[in-house]
């Protein structure tokens, strides 16, 4: 009796459960995308990173609009995750599916497997325009064992690392900014902040938190493997070793922590301290030209944020990896996936469509190449982000910017330095071993140190010890055997 | 007094008193550790954002807030279908694993079956063996074609092999040959039989596979990680995971908050994320009394596997 109760209870709970869900919302089907080239249209498949926007399928349909004019395609989207992109691309490109463009993902690992296509020949030919218009850093640094697997989108060519403020905390406290040069002097500036402010959280530190001077790392800042751009170029070194500007960072960063600077668990956490909110004074930003200065910082702040540089200018790997889009090498349409990414990036109203949403409503087209952004436009809801997009160049100009700032953009593209790595790929295959172990001692230090919450008279020693042990001079040795190869190839 | 103390003394079956005091307090502390970290979430989830920024995680926060609860309404739509398509697939799919998983348990549990001993290893292999995920990943895109579909959430786990396992002991031990044999006898078909005889006597093993598939199906986003791409099909569980995984990602770039801040702004705050952690789990928790019962006497007999 009461087990038939219990059952009735149940039962009828479920039926509610369905029939209220059910009559909310529902809908079992998948977007209509999938049905790729359903009505005999020859489409393209991009995967690319993010989340799908709201406003897709209108901007879409523009773009795919006249994109079938000009080149008889449509192009089809597919958005994955920030994070799951890594995860997802994986198992899409081991399990051979076939796909046409997409965000690269893991560059030289996969583009040395041979997940991607070789672009070197059919890239001049298909894309010509764009390839042309590419600053030659992108070409050196998307070729791989003299193969170009990727087009780099043409946008910040190099970057520097920023120390950004909110100006109006800078203008409160009639902060000089002209005197910043290192992190060392900010320590007045941060001791007023820490007492008068004291609602804020002084520097927003996270795990992700690195911080370092003109240094470029073979891989990447999270592996102890670099060149160090203001010594001995054509030297691979270990930064916690060798690099006197790293320890002093390291250890002014280990003076603010003791002095509350830094959040307690920086080390660990992972809060966010978005743009907009007045809950940090000082923070790291990565900048390149097409920035416009602050401009563009400040657009996605929506209030005004100011910047010194930490670091030199740079054109290194990394950047002209930042946004690049491979053809995969299952594609069976190479050439018009070539095309595609040909009209992305020289048709200025395809591209400002993509960046901005459609015309009139989002942005509005001025005289000159120049446009106004309106007050619908709303970052969360376009196709994607400019760096990611398609070449920075073409894209309408914002009517905030100025001539000037135009002209010193590209004086600032022609005068920034080639990082001496540029080009230059490592391969793995004697040293996988060792590479995984510095990267588990590297993970159990770097966030620490990074954010002073260890403090590096005890902390670098002990690091150096487990890296040697971990194998870093074989590492270093071997490095510093392909690195002089290469640049004796490139003299 | 006196005569309380000698009465308990009979209770051969229970502890002493110092020992039941001792084992009470034990499993309060266990029970307590498993509830904490929930009701530490629901704290948390009704903190305001200020004071998380300011003070972290607190048991008792400064200032209380809605604000967490209310975000969640403003992606209702999302989180509605989200929600839609994790009970459909939570209900559906226990019900497609449970007819599969009791019909094949049963098949192999009869002695009167000649290829049992072949169709139980072929379920135990798969237990002990995975081709693994690329390998299942073609077979499901490239020849079922069902990348970014609902089935591809249920039908990956249509069958378990472990329940099959757990089920056949119990057929073979709560359900004696006689009564089948007596079935058989007044004219029922093995169908009938099935239905009639051996399922009813099999309530309390049905329900312990029916919460094992219910929670497996609730708590899974891997196949969606893998096989959905449309944002309608996603599931409750991996919407958060994606949240999470972008949070991530926004940390180990954290010097790049203008190129990512379309990334940045959909993430919702600490509070949002633990309202929503409490509404993905509430469900179910609220579900687990209506099973519990056969669960534990379901528990106790499937775990003698023979």
């Amino acid at each position: 009796m009461n087990w038939s109760f219990k059952k009735t209870v149940l039962t009828g709970a479920t039926v509610a459960l369905c029939a209220g869900t059910l009559a909310g919302c529902g809908s079992l089907q998948g977007d209509k995308q999938k049905a790729k080239g359903k009505d005999g249209e020859e489409t393209i498949l991009m995967y690319k990173v993010g989340d799908k926007p709201k406003s897709y399928d209108k901007t879409m349909d523009y773009i795919n609009e006249k994109m079938k004019d000009e080149l008889g395609v449509k192009l089809n989207i597919q958005y994955i995750g920030w994070g799951d992109f890594d995860k997802k691309m994986q198992v899409i490109t081991s399990s051979g599916e076939d796909y046409d463009i997409a965000f690269a993902n893991s560059f030289a690992s996969n583009a040395q497997k041979g997940a991607y296509a070789d672009l070197t020949e059919l890239a001049p030919k298909y894309a010509k325009e764009t390839y042309e218009n590419l600053d030659p850093a992108y070409i050196k640094g998307n070729t791989i064992n003299g193969k170009l697997y990727a087009m780099g989108v043409n946008a910040n060519v190099f970057a520097q690392t920023m120390f950004t403020f909110p100006k109006a905390l800078i203008d409160k406290y009639n902060f000089d900014l002209s005197t910043v040069k290192t992190l060392a002097d900010l320590e007045p500036m941060l001791e007023t902040i820490k007492e008068k402010e004291p609602q804020l959280t002084t520097i927003a530190a996270g795990q992700g938190l690195r911080i370092g001077r003109n240094i470029d790392y073979v891989f990447d800042n999270n592996f102890p493997v670099a060149v160090d751009i203001n010594g001995d170029k054509t030297k691979i070194i270990n930064p916690f070793e060798s690099s006197d500007t790293l320890k002093e960072d390291l250890a002014t960063m280990h003076k603010f922590y003791e002095k509350g600077f830094v959040p307690k668990d920086a080390a660990t956490s992972n809060t966010e301290y978005n743009l907009k909110d007045n809950t940090w004074f000082m923070r790291l930003e990565t900048q390149g030209p097409f920035d416009y200065g602050d401009s563009l910082l400040t657009q996605a702040a929506q209030r005004e944020l100011i910047s010194v540089p930490m670091t030199k200018p740079l054109k290194s790997n990394a950047q002209a990896r930042v946004a690049n889009y491979v053809v995969s090498s299952t594609s069976k349409k190479k050439e018009k996936a070539l095309e595609v990414i040909n009209l992305i990036n020289t048709d200025p109203d395809i591209l400002t469509t993509m960046v901005y949403g459609l015309e009139g409503d989002t942005w509005k087209k001025l005289d000159n190449d120049r446009m106004e952004v309106t007050d619908k436009y709303d970052a969360q809801n376009v196709i994607s982000g400019a760096w990611m997009t398609g070449d920075n160049s073409k894209l309408y100009i914002n009517k905030n910017i100025t001539d000037e700032q135009i002209k010193e953009r590209d004086a600032s593209i022609k005068e920034a330095e080639e990082s001496p790595l540029l080009g230059f790929n490592l391969d793995t295959s004697n040293i996988k071993t060792e590479i995984t172990n510095i990267s588990n001692v590297s993970n159990q230090y770097l966030a620490g140190l990074h954010t002073g919450t260890l403090d590096p008279e005890k902390a670098v020693p002990e690091f150096n010890e487990k890296l040697k042990k971990a194998g870093i001079d074989k590492v270093i040795k071997e490095v510093q055997t392909q690195y002089d190869a290469f640049l004796k190839e490139k003299k | 007094m006196r005569k309380k103390k000698k009465v308990e003394s009979v209770n051969v079956k229970g502890f002493g008193k110092k020992s039941n005091i001792f084992f009470n307090i034990l499993i309060a502390l266990v029970a307590f550790s498993c509830v904490f970290p929930f009701l530490f979430v629901i704290v948390i989830s009704l903190t305001s954002e200020q004071s998380l920024v300011h003070n972290g995680y607190q048991l008792i926060p400064q200032e209380w807030s809605l604000d967490g609860y209310r975000y969640l309404y403003t992606m209702k739509d999302k989180l509605l279908q989200a929600l839609f398509i994790t009970v459909f697939v939570t209900i559906f799919g226990t019900l497609v694993n449970v007819t599969f998983t009791s019909t094949y348990a049963y098949a192999i549990s009869r002695p009167t079956f000649k290829y049992r001993r072949f169709f139980t290893l072929f379920a135990l292999v798969t237990m002990l063996f995975s081709a693994g995920m690329v390998p299942s990943y073609i077979v499901m895109t490239n020849m079922l074609h069902l990348k970014d579909t609902i089935w591809a959430l249920i039908l990956p786990m249509a069958l378990s092999p472990f329940n099959i396992i757990v089920m056949r002991t119990f057929f073979r031990r709560s359900v004696p040959d006689a009564i089948i044999e007596s079935a058989k006898i007044d004219g029922a078909g093995e169908l009938r039989t099935f239905i009639q005889i051996v399922l009813p006597l099999a309530v309390p093993g049905i329900a312990t596979i029916s919460l094992f598939a219910a929670l497996a199906y609730w708590n899974d986003w891997f196949n969606a990680l893998l096989y959905i791409q449309s944002d309608n099909l996603v599931p409750l569980q991996y919407l958060l995971m994606k949240i999470q995984n972008n949070i991530d990602y926004m940390t180990k770039n954290a010097a790049m908050s203008a190129a990512l801040s379309g990334v940045g702004g959909s993430i919702p705050k600490e509070a949002t994320r633990m309202a929503m952690v409490v509404i993905s789990t509430l469900p179910i928790a609220a579900s687990y009394p209506f099973f519990q019962r056969y669960f534990v006497s379901g528990l106790t007999i499937g775990g003698v596997k023979e």
